[in-house]
């Protein structure tokens, strides 16, 4: 009965996470954010809007906007294909698209699997990042996608190209 | 209640209005009660004690007690809405206007009439008569439960007059042919005797007297004499279920009940009774189709084409019925500032009259609800800075009662509301001091009248001397331009220094269609609003000139339009060089400007998706919709682009 309890209590601590690669790195974001994964297709692109938005596609009636994650994390750019992964995600009350390059798993971690990320110095800002895990000799970095992906700085953004 | 209440301020004497006020508060009385809901039932029962006095000619409504009626008016709708929606409210605010309510009674002791108002248990008699109408049994009351509350209030003796019943055979059973007379030996007042009979009062003839002991004539009373007493005991008897004192005060003066409620839509059975037909003929035509494409061979392609113009059709009237159903008149957000008006001129000693013209005028029940705040600060500024004080007026020659008027008018696609004001008016040497004051203009440079009246819709820019309560921190009128443009319109103002201020806004009867050309440009389709559009020419070298090396100006009919390419504006990579395009007219806020496109391709009613729902609001964007093909292809901003280009 004990051995029952302390099982049920270590499952219950388990945040689910969805892996995938940008790159030659691995990220995980919460799965609870996730709303579905799609192909990449034509995206029709906004005038005078930031490079990482990439512009917005159409989801069953719905206008998404979809931004590219490896300008946002100033990554190398790739030229985009049909292994391209779109995953669609739900936060602050928005629905938004990201651009990556596969999706790999879903991922299970307790809290104490994860650790803290190092601070890489004041040149690379990094509080987007919530941690580090290892899995298997991978490195996997879990985002906190709404830092990322949060709309406030694109309107604030926005609003500095608007007065410029 | 406060339309009504307004009515009788303004001098009406008309006696009808007092009922009408007395009855629903009656009502809502009754049915809290019924329900429950015991703070409410209990103030009511006050308002109506108070109320009661009015109708009966005992008090005559002079203005502070109708300032008193409104305040419990606001009171019974803050304590609906903590039923209704949760929100809590400050029971100190309700427990002061009972106060004052009570001093109200104690302050009119009616002259003339015995005061049957005994001494705490003594006995009083009354005489009761009480004849149901006929169709008393219908609203589901029963004369046998009255009779036993009665009973609960102390010795009754009762007298059955059965006159009336027919014989058996002809008996209606639901109809009630009884009356009693009764005899009440009770401690308790005639207010109490009268309450047994609460619900049933327009259903029957009533008649209670109080018998005095020594066998006097009786006077025959016709409204019980409220008791200061039974207030009292009324209070203790509901326990009023005090709630916490850790609830949220609301501001009853600007509550709005309806805010935070999940939505509902009140839609008369008419239009959904059209609705319903529409969708009928929509499946007709459905069937009608999918018949022609079973059995399809190429001689019946004209049939097929007619069938599918038919559905065309349907669709086109069903949007339009779905539309309507949203539709709502413009007099739901006029009506509320007469209140508002009253108190704000009250306020600041002004006398202000509202007048309201076009209130049928029927607008998009979202659209109406985004429309008070906005509305409401033009009015709040109106009032606060444009209307002078009666002295002010009367020495400029005007008359000592300003005049403030809303109106509504629907003028092609779109409504007009006009606040307009017959006050000061903008002073345009006040506003150059101000903006050489922000650094927005040189201090050399004079401001013509246009533009400085564009100035006040900036964001920190106020003229106000002092900062009241309503306006003058400069964060107004900035917030009113986003209002109106989110829902898709534009706010002017022209004004007279002296003479008064007119501020217009401009706002589309629907949000959601519209009627687009489908332009190309490059790879990309947009959509160009037709509404705006008044002709499309091919373009050929010789019809552009430039002026001063860079602007381009395309000659019409004699006028010069500037230029403007839709690839600089939308940063499209390839586009085509300026002889091989077309030029499309497009007009707005009376400028015009020759858009130029790589080619026309169609036209066709879109449906408009929001950008900003997931993302934000783009410049030059109206919205986007959905291709045939799938694809996203976004819709311009006429206003923008021709704005734009003006500056």
């Amino acid at each position: 009965m004990y051995e029952l309890n302390q099982k049920r209590q270590k499952t219950v601590a388990k945040q689910e996470f969805l892996a995938f690669t940008l790159g030659r790195e691995e990220y995980c974001i919460d799965i609870l954010k996730v709303q579905e994964i799609r192909g990449y297709e034509t995206v029709t692109p906004i005038p005078n809007t930031p490079a990482f938005m990439k512009g917005v596609v159409n989801l069953r009636g719905l206008i998404v906007p979809i931004i590219d994650l490896r300008i946002k994390l100033q990554l190398e750019m790739v030229t985009y294909d049909q292994f391209t992964v779109v995953i669609i995600l739900s936060i602050c009350g928005r629905i938004v698209g990201v651009v990556v390059d596969s999706v790999s798993d879903v991922i299970a971690l307790a809290a104490d699997e994860i650790k803290e990320a190092p601070q890489l110095g004041a040149a690379i800002k990094t509080d987007y990042i919530n941690g580090l895990v290892t899995l298997d000799e991978r490195m996997l970095i879990i985002i906190d996608i709404e830092k990322l992906a949060t709309m406030e700085e694109i309107i604030s953004l926005g609003k500095v190209l608007e007065t410029a | 209640m406060e339309t009504d209440l307004l009515e009788i301020e303004r001098g009406s004497s008309d006696p009808e209005l007092l009922q009408s006020i007395f009855r629903t508060v009656h009502s809502i009385k009754g049915g809290s009660g019924s329900l429950g809901f015991d703070a409410i039932a209990d103030f009511s029962h006050q308002l109506e004690s108070l109320l009661d006095k009015l109708r009966s000619g005992q008090v005559e409504p002079n203005r502070e007690l109708v300032n008193l009626l409104l305040r419990s008016v606001d009171v019974e709708r803050s304590l609906l809405g903590e039923v209704q929606n949760g929100i809590g409210i400050d029971m100190s605010v309700v427990e002061q206007l009972k106060n004052e309510i009570a001093q109200w009674h104690s302050r009119v002791i009616p002259i003339g009439l015995p005061n049957t108002e005994a001494a705490v248990g003594q006995v009083i008699t009354y005489r009761i008569e009480f004849k149901p109408h006929r169709g008393f049994f219908l609203s589901g009351n029963d004369p046998i439960r009255i009779l036993r509350e009665l009973a609960s209030l102390g010795e009754i003796e009762t007298n059955c007059e059965i006159s009336q019943l027919p014989p058996l055979a002809e008996i209606d059973p639901e109809a009630s042919y009884l009356s009693w007379a009764c005899r009440l030996r009770t401690v308790h007042t005639s207010d109490a005797v009268r309450e047994a009979f609460a619900w049933v009062t327009d259903d029957c003839d009533l008649s209670i007297q109080a018998v005095p002991e020594l066998g006097e004539l009786p006077r025959p009373q016709h409204n019980p004499i409220p008791n200061p007493h039974s207030v009292d005991r009324r209070a203790e008897d509901h326990g009023l279920g005090r709630r916490a004192s850790d609830r949220v005060t609301m501001d009853l003066a600007t509550s709005d009940v309806g805010a935070t409620r999940q939505q509902t839509l009140q839609v008369t059975a008419e239009k959904i009774d059209g609705l319903v037909n529409l969708v009928g003929e929509l499946v007709i035509t459905q069937t009608m189709l999918k018949q022609s494409i079973d059995h399809f061979d190429i001689s019946r392609l004209v049939q097929l084409q007619a069938t599918i113009a038919l559905f065309e059709r349907n669709t086109r009237e069903l949007q339009q019925a779905v539309l309507a159903i949203r539709m709502l008149p413009v007099s739901f957000v006029f009506g509320r500032f007469h209140r508002l008006v009253r108190d704000i001129g009250m306020a600041l000693g002004k006398k202000i009259s509202l007048e309201i013209s076009g209130e049928n005028s029927e607008l998009d029940k979202s659209v109406i609800e985004k429309l008070f705040d906005p509305l409401t600060h033009l009015v709040r500024n109106s009032l606060d800075h444009g209307l002078e004080t009666p002295e002010e007026r009367l020495g400029a020659g005007k008359p000592e009662v300003g005049t403030l008027s809303l109106h509504a008018q629907h003028r092609g696609g779109h409504i007009e509301i006009v606040v307009r004001d017959d006050g000061r008016g903008l002073d345009p040497d006040k506003i150059a001091a101000k903006a050489r004051a922000l650094g927005l203009i040189a201090s050399d440079e004079t401001l013509d009248a246009q533009r400085a009246q564009q100035l006040i819709f900036r964001s920190g820019f106020s003229t106000a001397d002092r900062v009241s309560d309503l306006s003058g921190r400069g964060v107004g009128l900035d917030v009113v331009r986003e209002n109106i443009t989110s829902l898709g319109g534009r706010v002017e103002v022209t004004s007279t220094p002296g003479q008064g201020s007119m501020f217009l806004i401009r706002l589309p009867l629907t949000l959601a269609i519209v009627e687009g050309m489908f332009v190309q440009v490059g790879a990309d389709t947009f959509v160009l609003p037709l509404a705006f559009i008044t002709e499309c020419m091919q373009s050929n070298e010789q019809m552009v000139k430039r002026i001063a090396g860079q602007g381009m100006v395309v000659e019409v009919r004699g006028e010069y339009l500037p230029v403007v390419e839709l690839r600089r504006i939308c940063n499209v990579a390839d586009g085509m060089e300026i002889g091989k395009g077309v030029f499309v007219m497009m007009e707005a806020d009376n400028k015009r400007v020759a858009l130029l496109v790589d080619a026309l391709i169609g036209q066709d009613q879109v449906v408009i998706k929001s950008l900003e729902t997931n993302y934000r609001r783009v410049d030059h964007l109206a919205g986007a919709t959905i291709l045939g093909d799938g694809r996203v292809a976004l819709i311009l901003d006429a206003n923008s682009i021709v704005r734009g280009q003006i500056h």
